[in-house]
């Protein structure tokens, strides 16, 4: 797994080493099956009658999808290093969430910071902030909770994750209360100078308008009769997801530590006999799960209305996500985070309409949370490892 | 079966498949069944509703006991199977006008049913991933029972998300007001199914389940058929959870979807955890500590406030955010302390105090 010259930062290296990633067969496996999920959601297009008054909606689902699942493959990241490192997953990982969230807050109302003097900015120190304090609190709760559990039934150690859920939300409950506390300048009922000072990075109003048909955007689009939204949020969610996924691939791949984090998810006492402290790695693990799941939190509570007691909700779409992908597989979790985003879109923009037209008893469904499970037990089916997931090979 | 301690000889057939063979076990059940006696004749209607609830979340535990303790696959739409139960029950006897006692049993063989078909996937899956393929149950059910229009309640003329059923009665008494009477027939329903499942476990079924448990290659190698055993012990467990979810519904004659969410599905696999894993009294330890705690915590506040020392108020909004605290707090060290849980320290105690004073 580990290779034993030291590797160099050169950029043909790198491209090489992209070259034979994408040239893999679960690669090309991969793109059929969004190939597939793409011909499905065109064809259902036009059977969808709102649909059809404007076929370029799929360029737009595709496009929400695409953000969706970008936040869903930053929260299942973390759950899946948490997996591979310790065999457990963290159901607390969407509570971890919030709290970030509840940090970004702090950070922006409380303490008012900005960044180069502009108040809009304040997200970028508000989001190193969140970072590196659930960063603390995940080697923290490392410490205190799940190091006494090393070695006890896996049943067990999920267990108490599910229980330092409750607390969180209980702190948080006693903490916050459970209005939503927002940042955004739109709240112009909650402003009594505070909250206007901190206005959100990318208001959510703003957007290009593209025309599929002549090629036309923005302010042209005047008289076109099908225009696209693209919305300013969600580009600078998929950069900021992009950075922080790309930053983790560098470090597992490149750092002392992060190769070490690879021995040990492959073999926790052959790492330990090579002198890796397996303790400080589970730490670390934690650390950066937590990392993630804080900058996870802030987005989804900067594009969705603020902080909130709610967001554990979003740690949970992140189930169907990481047993899609593959419990221990990174890449796993990335496509299949853009996956359940993609179908969750697909699902509000053509199934619910179908069921409006098609079943009275259901019309005011949205298949939204079903739809990504449906999937998912047909693909386990098929797949029983997920995607990407390494086959256990068992012995008696 | 169990291990029993050393000492103990049997001299016939009989004596050797006595489930309590000796006389300490006898004393202790005798005990046991002197509280649940004494307890309605003493307590007063507040404590008896608790121990209904108790009574509900202990059948319900022992189902899924079966399935996570016993059979080793862990699911999470314990909520969902317990909808299914309560609503079929529901549903039966207000749209069909089917006796409610016959609509109870009628809706455990539904659950079954239910389970066996979400139980389906365990063909193939193992561990983690059928517990999130479970969870799809949770989504699956909790999604149709909140947005398929006809299993709505009416009241008003105006479809309404809580199903009101018609008033349960036997024996001239109302089981959904009078608790004594629901206690009766509640512990009643509960030695029946502590006493089916000590010995399903002591059967053929039962002992496939542990093997299955323990090591699956293994039992298939021994010749169990172990597709057919899963789902043998998901339809036997659900058939026990969709018991509770139609006692549930007959105890508190409305029922709405919010009662049967994710949380619940937690809320019952903490109780066996905390309880034991594959045993049967530790299912009802953890029901009984799972139910008590947020009422303890109510009652302690409302002594707080009652001597002032608290604010009515505050304690009002929040209370929910302290029992969900102490309800992790409670999973949290429990399990740091014991991970096999309460039956285990119970073991430990009696350990210790039966070679009191010279353990070594």
């Amino acid at each position: 797994m580990i290779g034993t010259e030291k590797k160099s930062l050169s950029l043909q290296g790198l491209l090489d080493h992209l070259q034979a990633y994408f040239a893999t067969k679960t690669w090309q496996w991969y793109l059929t099956l969004f190939g597939i999920l793409a011909v499905l959601a065109y064809i259902l297009n036009w059977f969808v009658p709102q649909a059809q008054d404007n076929p370029a909606s799929f360029v737009r689902y595709t496009y929400n999808g695409i953000a969706e699942g970008a936040i869903l493959a930053l929260v299942s990241v973390g759950l899946v290093l948490i997996y591979k490192a310790t065999d457990v997953i963290n159901f607390a990982h969407g509570e971890f969430m919030m709290l970030g969230a509840y940090v970004a807050y702090e950070m922006l109302v409380e303490f008012k910071i900005s960044f180069l003097g502009i108040d809009r900015l304040g997200l970028v120190p508000a989001l190193i902030a969140a970072a590196v304090i659930m960063g603390l609190l995940g080697i923290l709760v490392e410490r205190l909770v799940l190091r006494p559990l090393v070695g006890e039934p896996v049943i067990s150690v999920i267990m108490v994750t599910i229980g330092l859920s409750s607390i969180i939300h209980a702190g948080v409950g006693l903490q916050w209360g459970t209005d939503a506390k927002t940042w955004q300048v739109r709240d112009t009922a909650l402003a009594d100078g505070v909250l206007a000072q901190v206005p959100e990075l990318f208001p959510q109003d703003s957007e290009i308008r593209l025309d599929l048909e002549t090629g036309a955007y923005e302010r042209e689009i005047e008289g076109s009769r099908r225009p696209v939204r693209f919305q300013y949020d969600k580009v600078y969610i998929i950069l900021i997801v992009s950075v922080v996924i790309l930053a983790l691939i560098f470090f597992f791949k490149y750092s002392k530590q992060g190769i070490a984090m690879r021995a040990t998810a492959d073999d926790q006492q052959a790492s330990l006999s090579m002198g890796i402290s397996v303790k400080r790695i589970f730490a670390i693990t934690w650390s950066i799960a937590a990392m993630t799941a804080g900058i996870a939190g802030l987005i989804v509570a900067d594009t969705g209305g603020g902080a909130k007691t709610d967001i554990p909700g979003v740690g949970l779409r992140a189930f169907p996500v990481i047993i899609l992908g593959g419990l221990d597989s990174i890449a796993g979790a990335i496509v299949g985070g853009l996956m359940i985003g993609l179908l969750e879109q697909y699902a509000v923009g053509y199934i619910d309409p179908l069921l409006q037209e098609n079943f009275a008893s259901l019309a005011s469904a949205s298949t939204k949370n079903v739809v990504p499970y449906l999937v998912l037990i047909v693909i386990l089916m098929f797949k029983p490892y997920g995607l990407f997931g390494q086959k256990r090979i068992e012995r008696v | 079966m169990t291990a029993t301690q050393c000492g103990v000889f049997h001299e016939s057939y009989g004596s050797d498949l006595q489930l309590r063979p000796t006389t300490m076990q006898r004393i202790r059940i005798a005990l046991v069944l002197a509280v649940v006696v004494i307890l309605p004749l003493v307590a007063n209607n507040y404590l008896i509703r608790i121990s209904n609830s108790i009574i509900i979340a202990a059948i319900g535990a022992i189902g899924l006991n079966i399935l996570v303790g016993y059979t080793g696959q862990i699911s999470l739409g314990q909520g969902a199977f317990l909808a299914v139960g309560a609503y079929s029950s529901a549903l039966l006897t207000t749209y069909y006008d089917i006796p409610w006692p016959v609509a109870v049993v009628l809706a455990s063989f539904i659950t079954a049913g239910i389970g066996m078909m979400f139980g389906i996937p365990s063909l193939r899956l193992k561990g983690l991933y059928l517990a999130v393929a479970t969870l799809a149950a949770q989504q699956i059910v909790q999604w149709v029972l909140n947005n398929w229009d006809p299993i709505d309640g009416i009241r008003d003329g105006r479809a309404t998300n809580a199903l009101r059923i018609p008033d349960p009665k036997i024996f001239g008494y109302q089981l959904n007001q009078d608790e004594k009477a629901f206690y009766v027939f509640g512990v009643l329903i509960l030695i029946a199914v502590v006493i089916v499942t000590v010995n399903l476990f002591r059967t053929h079924v039962g002992r496939a389940f542990i093997a299955i448990r323990d090591q699956d290659i293994a039992a298939e190698v021994m010749g169990v058929n172990i597709f057919r055993y899963k789902l043998l012990a998901f339809a036997t467990s659900s058939f026990f959870v969709g018991l509770a979810g139609a006692l549930l519904a007959q105890h508190s004659t409305a029922i709405s979807w919010e009662r049967f969410t994710i949380e619940i599905s937690i809320q019952y696999l903490a109780m066996i955890i905390i309880g034991g894993l594959g045993t049967i009294s530790g299912s009802i330890y953890g029901a009984i500590f799972i139910t008590v705690l947020p009422e303890l915590l109510r009652e302690m506040g409302d002594f707080l406030t009652k001597s002032e020392v608290l604010n009515a108020d505050d304690f009002r909004l929040y209370l929910p955010f302290i029992q969900r605290g102490a309800f992790g707090v409670a999973i949290v060290i429990t399990l740091i302390l014991e991970p096999e849980g309460i039956v285990k320290m119970w073991r430990d105690i009696k350990n210790y105090f039966r070679l009191w004073p010279f353990s070594y």
